[in-house]
């Protein structure tokens, strides 16, 4: 009797080491784009709509979810990144699970298990618990119903399913059915049509479900706008020269600093000699899904790291072959190969990263003025202490009739004593000269609820925009705001030289 | 074996030599105008560390004295000696790689990609003096790698390290490669101190005659004194965590931004290879030696603490050489793979390989020809200062227009290309001014900088050209200068403001009554 394989009990303290290397995850702070994501889950949580109650530009279903964990737990950064934590070990074990049986040798897996939490940690903040991070199991999963290759109906729901969720989190991942697509026209002896076309229909019926609930609400218009504002948002940065150049630099010092130069070392490593017959064919289809994946990074031309990492855990799998050929073919020793070697995996790798990590993490409990001031700094989002300082603000006023005005990053609002209500994580939604006339109003009504708003003077992204000014130039360049601030607001304060305070005249 | 045996030997080679030739296009960066006010005052009789004060050996200066009797302040001949240098330099190393019977593929790949890798360092960081080491570098790692020795090798090993350190003091640890590379070779303990010595004592002989001017002239205590200041800088920055993580920094941003991934990992891939067990590679001692000099030239990239490209391109020779090596082993094992996978590859290939900036150089020789130098030359920028030689520009036709007198004196720090365009020859001692203006410079400095002023009819003073690498602080010339009372109050006094060019170039001109 053939006995389903199970995973190498040895495996358990990778496991442990995994969690170890994820540990400081859960010290990071609020990231800009996990505050949209908490924003939008707390407005749905507690009972407002998606697209009538809560604007952005992300599929509902990381809405949904942030809703659900808001549910649990409330707006508690630190129970969402425990989420994270959790998730990504699922993700570790369902791997190390299913490449066991693919029959990967048990070495591989543990070598994934180290290097991939490692991969993962590093990228610090902004970097994680982002759509693409939330896809990482129905990628594999996807992947790996295709290359086991039963072609049963059942596999194909499967892959539909955890298609769908993909795209469902965001719908470029959904390049990967013409990984699927190569691989049914170039390995399948008989092709039966009905399966993949089953399987798209089952991936779109799950994309469809997620949009159910506005559906039923008849939010859809409000779906509709928010398209037709990201199509504006898509075309920058327009395509061009400049764009090449850019997206050559941000990726050469990403791979470079953040992947790091010895787990490109040995993907390459990996590519070149792994020669297996029975994984030539794994390692030429996570090739080709790495190259989907990294097309459709380029296509949307957004060059985030974030945006980048959903190749990792197809490139992991290749970082970890490449360690293990590395490890069973290098002749260590006290010569000049093994220093150079050696000296790369000490000084280009994630390790040092890694130990600043724990540094984090290890200010956050024992010296939270040093963290702060670590994610406090010049760079555009990296403002943590400013988003203390408001909400500290405000939260001395006792209104909870608050709105905020800026976008890039409204963290502040996870630092209130209350649930924020409105409805905009980023200003430029309903300031920019390109925002739908139903963002306006929406956004009007805010606007005449609020006893309190602040506007940021300093959020000037065209990227997000979509024209020049920040927040507060825009704003008070629409005449009829003007004069609705002017007749029924006073100006309180300027904090940290950037952050207007308006406050209700009383009536 | 002779190289050159088929067409493609030939194309290659001149594929790589038309790459190299794109640096005639470039424009005079901020090291090299200061290499040529150095070479320009020498030829009109100035004395070293008298009448020009520099951090480089005197030899860098005595040798563009000589560049300068040819060339004047023509840049384009400049470019061109360097581009005839570098093409020297690539048959020089075809030559060597091919007599040590390297890897026909890897050669030609060399003959193409150390062009590239050059030529896409851009016009600020080639024709420096490390890249002026290129030469007596191949021929030193030659002369100790040849088979056979012959009689003079040794004496010719000392010149050429001789000639390296009077480039530039650090690249003495050239020395110590050498010694490691002979351990390799597992050349006895006794033959190696033996060669050494012989190396450094003639070394230090070359030393000495190419210090001979400055020492006959007896001006070697004015060198001694200006040396023992410049330790300030290469004290700077200071040894810490920080240094650390901005060292780390900046050298994998050279080797995967610059250098490119693509190249890099090539040249790690035959580390990798060339320390595998059960695979026996040709020239495996070679390899190593080109490792031991990437090696340990690196290393001297990091004790000099400033992580700049231009320093850092001192490996190339050898860095370059490896990845060739790298580069036609993983060609070999891709050999059978489909042509579309091929393709592919290639793509990816090409979008992390110096290609893309190498096609971003090109634009050079176009915008040259349809737009003219000038205009094409003004819309580049050097480092941070935005776009300095558009200013540069602007400052030297004011003067050109504005005054009929040499004896302009430019106080700024960073950068003093437009001493090349002016009309006459630019005759004052200091290139950077925070050498004589940040608060640790010696007072004999500041009294020859104050002759320059009081000798001067027009002063030009520049307010942005903070480099805290220089003044050890925050502050500008204009700012520097301010604090300094008796030479302000001395420019008050005697100069009145005539105008700002560009914002940032405030010129002075002398009151008609002093």
């Amino acid at each position: 009797m053939i006995q389903a394989p199970v995973i190498d009990k040895s495996l358990i303290k990778y496991f442990i080491i995994a969690l170890v290397i994820l540990l400081p995850t859960l010290a990071f702070p609020i990231s800009s784009d996990l505050s949209v994501f908490m924003h939008g889950g707390s407005i749905i949580a507690n009972g407002g709509g998606l697209f009538s109650d809560f604007y952005d530009i992300k599929p509902p279903l990381i809405y949904y979810l942030f809703a659900g964990i808001n549910s649990i737990f409330g707006d508690n950064v630190f129970a969402f990144r425990i989420f994270d934590l959790l998730y990504q070990m699922s993700f570790l074990v369902l791997t190390a699970y299913l490449l066991t049986k693919l029959e990967i040798k048990t070495k591989v897996i543990k070598a994934f298990l180290i290097l991939f939490p490692l991969s993962y940690t590093i990228l610090n903040y902004r970097d994680i618990f982002q759509t693409e991070s939330l896809a990482f199991i129905p990628l594999i999963l996807y992947f790996y119903y295709m290359i086991k290759n039963e072609d049963s109906y059942k596999h194909h729901i499967i892959m539909g399913v955890t298609l769908g969720i993909a795209l469902a989190f965001k719908y470029t991942l959904g390049i990967v059915f013409v990984g699927y697509l190569i691989y049914f026209f170039k390995e399948l002896k008989v092709r039966n049509y009905a399966k993949p076309v089953l399987h798209i229909t089952v991936a779109l019926f799950i994309v469809f479900l997620s949009f159910l609930p506005i559906i039923l609400r008849g939010d859809i218009s409000g779906f509709v706008e928010t398209n037709i504002y990201l199509a504006e948002y898509a075309k920058y940065p327009p395509i061009g020269i400049e764009l090449v150049k850019t997206i050559i630099n941000f990726l050469s010092y990403n791979f470079g600093t953040m992947t790091s130069i010895s787990y490109l070392f040995l993907f390459t490593v990996a590519i070149i000699l792994l020669k297996n017959k029975r994984l030539v064919q794994i390692k030429k289809y996570l090739l080709i899904f790495i190259l989907l994946l990294f097309g459709s990074v380029i296509l949307e031309r957004k060059i985030n790291m974030y945006h980048v990492i959903r190749i990792y855990p197809y490139m992991m799998i290749l970082v970890s072959f490449g360690l293990i050929i590395l490890i069973e073919r290098f002749r260590f020793g006290r010569n000049i190969s093994t220093f150079v070697i050696v000296s790369m995996f000490l000084i280009l790798s994630p390790l040092l990263r890694f130990v600043n990590t724990y540094k984090i993490a290890f200010d956050r409990v024992f010296n939270y003025e040093s963290y702060v001031s670590y994610y406090t700094n010049d760079m555009p989002f990296t403002i943590l202490g400013q988003h203390i300082e408001i909400a500290d603000y405000i939260n001395k006023k006792g209104d909870e009739k608050f709105l905020f005005m800026n976008t890039g990053g409204n963290q502040a609002v996870h630092y209130l004593d209350f649930d924020y209500r409105y409805k905009f994580p980023h200003s430029a939604f309903h300031l920019s000269p390109k925002a739908p006339l139903s963002y306006k109003k929406a956004f009007e009504e805010d606007l005449h609820d609020a006893n309190i708003i602040a506007i940021d003077s300093s959020d000037d992204i065209f990227m997000i925009f979509l024209s020049e000014g920040s927040s507060y130039d825009l704003f008070f360049g629409e005449k009829e705001y003007n004069e609705y601030i002017d007749k029924n607001f006073t100006l309180d304060t300027v904090l940290m030289d950037r952050y207007f305070i308006y406050e209700r005249k009383i009536k | 074996m002779k190289y050159f045996q088929n067409k493609y030997d030939y194309l290659l080679l001149t594929l790589g030599i038309l790459i190299l030739s794109l640096t005639v296009f470039f424009p005079v960066s901020s090291d090299m105008a200061t290499f040529i006010q150095g070479g320009m005052i020498l030829k009109n009789g100035g004395a070293l560390y008298v009448d020009y004060f520099d951090v480089k050996p005197p030899f860098v200066y005595y040798f563009f004295e000589f560049l300068y009797s040819m060339f004047g302040k023509n840049i384009t001949l400049y470019r061109l000696f360097d581009f005839v240098y570098q093409t020297v330099f690539l048959l020089s190393s075809i030559y060597i790689f091919n007599k040590l019977e390297f890897n026909k593929t890897a050669i030609r790949l060399f003959s193409v990609l150390m062009p590239m890798a050059y030529v896409t360092l851009s016009f600020p960081s080639t024709f420096q003096v490390e890249s002026l080491l290129f030469l007596p570098l191949i021929w030193y790692y030659y002369l100790e790698s040849k088979s056979q020795t012959g009689k003079y090798d040794k004496l010719i090993k000392g010149v050429l390290l001789g000639i390296a350190i009077n480039l530039k003091y650090t690249f003495g640890i050239l020395l110590l490669a050498d010694i490691l590379y002979m351990l390799i070779q597992k050349k006895s303990i006794r033959s190696i101190i033996i060669q050494s010595v012989i190396q450094l004592i003639i070394a230090l002989a070359v030393t000495l005659l190419l210090f001979s001017p400055v020492l006959l002239s007896g001006n070697f205590h004015s060198f001694l004194d200006f040396f023992n200041y410049m330790k300030e800088y290469s004290n700077y920055p200071a040894l810490g965590f920080s240094w650390l993580q901005e060292t780390i920094k900046f050298g994998t941003s050279f080797f995967t931004e610059h250098y490119s991934i693509v190249l890099f990992l090539s040249a790690l891939y035959i580390v990798f290879y060339v320390g595998s067990k059960n695979i026996e590679i040709e020239n495996k001692k070679l390899i190593q030696g080109l490792i031991v000099f990437a090696l340990i030239l690196f290393v001297s990239v990091v004790i000099e603490r400033k992580m700049l490209n231009y320093h850092e391109q001192r490996i190339f020779p050898f860095l370059v050489m490896l990845s060739s090596i790298g580069l036609s082993l993983i060609i070999k094992e891709m050999k059978g793979y489909r042509k579309t996978t091929i393709a592919i590859i290639l793509f990816v290939v090409i979008l992390f390989s110096p290609i893309p900036r190498l096609l971003n150089i090109m634009r050079f020789p176009v915008a040259v020809i349809t737009k003219g130098g000038r205009a094409f030359y003004s819309t580049l920028t050097e480092g941070e200062e935005g776009q300095i030689l558009k200013k540069h520009f602007a400052v030297a036709d004011y003067i050109n227009a504005n005054t009929n007198t040499d004896k302009v004196l430019l106080i700024n720090t960073g950068g003093n290309e437009m001493i090349c365009y002016f009309d006459f020859d630019y005759k004052y001692s200091f290139p950077q001014s925070a050498f004589y203006l940040n608060e640790r410079a010696p007072e004999y400095l500041k009294e020859k900088a104050f002759e320059n002023i009081k000798d001067s009819e027009v002063i030009i003073l520049q307010n942005n050209d903070q480099s805290h690498i220089m003044f050890f602080n925050d502050d500008t010339s204009l700012s520097s200068i301010q604090k300094n009372l008796l030479i302000w109050d001395y420019i008050v006094t005697n100069f009145k403001q005539d105008t700002i060019i560009e914002d940032n170039f405030i010129i002075y001109k002398r009151n008609p009554s002093n």
